[in-house]
């Protein structure tokens, strides 16, 4: 397994970085991968500088979208909203230290996916 | 339980699961000698009655057994969740099907099915009751549900835990909980590949050979053809 997706992937599968859940999160979005069932839910504590001040994730997920999810957490940590909600895929994928097939892709951009989603509704309200 | 006979005809003895009485049949030893003998049992939920020997006696005691229904948590809402719903519902079964994906567990797929939960499948089975009258079933085939939930019920006194796929995906399975520190003991309690060995191949025919080994653990019974008991149990 750590061959197949590489040791970063690896590592965070099995040590997930910011796992959990916020007491009392600003934003709190969940979605799914309607084929393979990947289910992730993302919290944020936001400053009243519209900086990310706390990030956790959970979720049953595969390998690849658990990892993707992980890193994410690492990357947003201290940034404003407007930079991550105009994060570039390529940021994360570049993060994950490993190229992903096309079959794949799905499952590594989910929890950015995610993530963005929520901030825009957010920020609409 | 009700004493039959004797003196303390009528006195009455209240045992819970977890070994915790309240009342008595009249005499503390006669409390204990029942209490040892319908504790390892009650998951079968078998009322009866029972005689003890007391020093110049014998009494009848009537026990009476109140269980929880028997509960089929299936995870994963594929086609064999919905043969095994089908089936489970006349055998008795209270039905739960939990998955993540909402266009699988929709109540066209499975419209007899007692309660169907849509979300984060480990957190909806750290939500349900477990008890040694529930069986899990993890039928989806996915490593991202099965270990969680694993981790989850194997601290649990869950009845049945039963997982869909090969000797080999077992290992594997066992293989990642070992390295999260679940003891051997408790992995042994995991049936995999799942179900008893009726020889059919086809999928009702299989979710039928899970229910079968369902109901033999929940009975206790022996998971041979009656023909070859020994002549003393039939």
């Amino acid at each position: 397994m750590t061959l197949q997706y590489g040791e970063t992937i690896f590592e965070h599968f099995r040590h997930p970085r910011n796992y959990g859940a916020l007491p009392a999160p600003e934003v709190a979005h969940e979605a799914v991968n309607a084929l393979c069932g990947d289910r992730i839910r993302m919290e944020l504590n936001v400053s009243a500088e519209q900086t990310i001040t706390a990030v956790r994730f959970r979720g049953d997920s595969c390998i690849i979208s658990r990892a993707a999810a992980s890193i994410l957490t690492e990357l947003i940590q201290g940034q404003i909203l407007q930079e991550v909600i105009t994060l570039p895929q390529e940021a994360l994928l570049t993060a994950l230290h490993t190229t992903i097939r096309p079959a794949r892709m799905k499952c590594a951009l989910l929890p950015l996916h995610i993530l963005q989603a929520g901030l825009a509704l957010y920020l609409r309200s | 339980m009700t004493c039959l006979d004797g003196t303390t005809i009528g006195a009455k003895l209240l045992l819970l699961d977890n070994g915790c009485t309240l009342g008595s049949l009249g005499d503390t030893t006669l409390d204990q000698a029942v209490c040892a003998a319908v504790l390892p049992d009650l998951a079968q939920g078998l009322s009866r009655t029972l005689s003890f020997a007391l020093p110049h006696t014998t009494v009848r005691i009537f026990v009476e057994v109140h269980i929880p229904p028997a509960t089929l948590i299936i995870v994963g809402a594929s086609h064999m969740a919905m043969l095994l719903v089908q089936l489970a519902r006349p055998i008795g079964f209270h039905t739960v099907v939990v998955d993540s994906r909402p266009r699988f567990a929709t109540p066209e797929r499975f419209p007899a099915t007692d309660t169907l939960l849509v979300g984060i499948p480990s957190e909806i089975v750290k939500t349900l009751p477990l008890s040694s009258s529930t069986a899990v079933i993890l039928v989806a085939h996915d490593y991202k549900y099965d270990l969680p939930i694993l981790r989850h019920i194997l601290s649990r006194p869950v009845g049945y835990i039963g997982v869909l796929g090969s000797r080999r995906r077992g290992e594997g399975l066992r293989q990642f909980l070992r390295e999260d520190g679940v003891l051997d003991e408790a992995l042994r309690r995991i049936r995999v590949p799942i179900g008893l060995d009726l020889g059919g191949r086809g999928a009702p025919e299989i979710a039928l050979a899970i229910l079968a080994e369902v109901v033999a653990t929940r009975y206790g019974g022996s998971y041979l053809p009656l023909s070859q008991q020994r002549q003393d149990r039939i």
